[in-house]
């Protein structure tokens, strides 16, 4: 299945819990900030360059990084986004997208083809507001939203777990800020390895749990 | 199914028609139709975000007229007038009809990429610059691709810095604040100007000497075609 991760405003962690659920459900990372290393990228398979199964790298999470030059950002076409998810769903398996920030089409495009959402946001009430409006879309786009992942709350926080849960329907996974989730990114060790026991490792385990049962009905 | 059309020219274009179509429905139910162009070229329908609004193909459009109501179309087509410009069937009972979300997406959300302003220095394929050293191409009296974004790009950064030289205070300060935004140091643009100006001279005394050289080669055609 494709999943896509998605957040209405930026610097929530989006990318840490699209590459730590991806490393929990041995999936595909197709990601707009992963570290972009040598051969062709995203980019390169929107403007019709590579294919998407050329662009997809190894390593402790098979990752699809999107490229970073406004060039390349430039002759990318969107729309060959949805084939080129479909493309590397049926090579691979499932799929995690990382949507960039915002609601532009590049973050229409992959809630479309997603056969689900999940949702990034961080522990703070006016956080609400865009995760509400990313629910929208992922709605009106006929995808459904499976989780929320409520990230890097603090005890001094009281993560309002009840209020995100309420107000978007669906079961919130709160991610505790932890160090060993803000490297794994980095590093390429994502936590269900580094730190398996953790609670950060049991958010994104719960996280993928629902993930799969939503793939199985 | 009452059908009202009309084509006229477009102002400075004499080549494209505008065609609008008027579909009333008189019925009771809501009715599926089927309206194809039958002018000599092909349909341009109305876009957003350069996709085409839902139910448009390159040969017409089909949709629903609602129960009792109406549907007005219109769409641009390179083409000589004719009559009828289009063919209307009516398809029957309006059934559901899937749409495709990929191009709802895009039609209805901005453009995600970067405006080709954006992107002052990237050769003109997009590609990464691993471009080839043969002719670039380039016809009649206009330079290659290549050479003409390099100097669009010298240009731009010339006119930047032409806004800051003899700039008063708030000019400048704004000017300023515009290239602190573009992510551009003043300095740096100071420089970059500097080595455009050196560039510049050395392309134009190559091109100078180029250019005598190129005047001067006088194949004699005729002689080696008998030879050979």
């Amino acid at each position: 299945m494709i999943v896509a991760v998605a957040a209405g405003k930026g610097g929530v962690g989006k990318t840490t819990v699209a590459y730590n659920l991806g490393a929990a459900l041995d999936a595909v990372v197709v990601d707009a900030d992963l570290p972009e290393g040598r051969g062709p990228g995203l980019h390169d398979v929107l403007a019709g360059r590579a294919t998407a199964t050329e662009a997809v790298r190894g390593g402790a999470v098979s990752l699809l990084p999107c490229g970073r030059s406004l060039a390349g950002a430039r002759a990318a076409d969107v729309r060959r986004l949805a084939d080129a998810l479909r493309q590397v769903k049926r090579e691979y398996g499932d799929v995690i997208v990382d949507c960039p920030a915002g609601l532009r089409a590049d973050v229409g495009v992959p809630v479309a083809a997603a056969n689900a959402c999940v949702v990034v946001v961080s522990p703070r009430r006016f956080a609400l507001a865009d995760a509400i409006r990313t629910r929208e879309l992922a709605r009106e786009l006929d995808t459904g939203l499976v989780g929320v992942a409520l990230n890097r709350t603090t005890d001094a926080d009281d993560p309002p777990e009840d209020v995100f849960r309420r107000t978007l329907g669906a079961p919130v996974s709160t991610v505790p800020a932890d160090p060993r989730v803000g490297r794994s990114v980095r590093e390429g060790r994502p936590v269900v390895e580094t730190a398996g026991s953790s609670i950060a490792a049991d958010a994104f385990r719960s996280l993928a749990a629902r993930v799969q049962s939503c793939n199985s009905r | 199914m009452d059908t009202d059309w009309s084509v006229s020219g477009l102002d400075g274009r004499d080549d494209v028609r505008l065609v609008t179509v008027e579909l009333r429905n008189p019925d009771p139910v809501d009715r599926q139709v089927r309206v194809d162009n039958r002018l000599d070229g092909p349909v341009l329908p109305p876009r957003r975000a350069g996709v085409p609004d839902p139910g448009w193909d390159r040969d017409g459009f089909t949709g629903v007229v609602p129960a009792g109501g109406r549907l007005s179309l219109g769409y641009a087509c390179p083409a000589a007038p004719g009559q009828p410009p289009v063919s209307v069937v009516n398809e029957g009972r309006a059934s559901e009809r899937p749409t495709d979300d990929t191009e709802t997406a895009v039609r209805e959300l901005a453009d995600p990429r970067p405006p080709a302003d954006a992107v002052p220095d990237a050769p003109p394929d997009g590609g990464d610059g691993g471009g080839s050293d043969t002719d670039a191409g380039g016809r009649g009296d206009s330079p290659p691709a290549p050479v003409a974004s390099w100097l669009a790009a010298v240009e731009r950064r010339i006119e930047r810095g032409e806004r800051l030289t003899d700039a008063s205070v708030v000019t400048a300060v704004g000017g300023v604040k515009t290239i602190a935004a573009d992510g551009q140091d003043v300095a740096d643009l100071d420089a970059r100007v500097a080595t455009d100006a050196v560039a510049l001279r050395t392309v134009a005394a190559r091109a100078t000497a180029l250019v005598e050289r190129a005047e001067a080669v006088d194949i004699p055609v005729e002689a080696l075609r008998r030879l050979s």
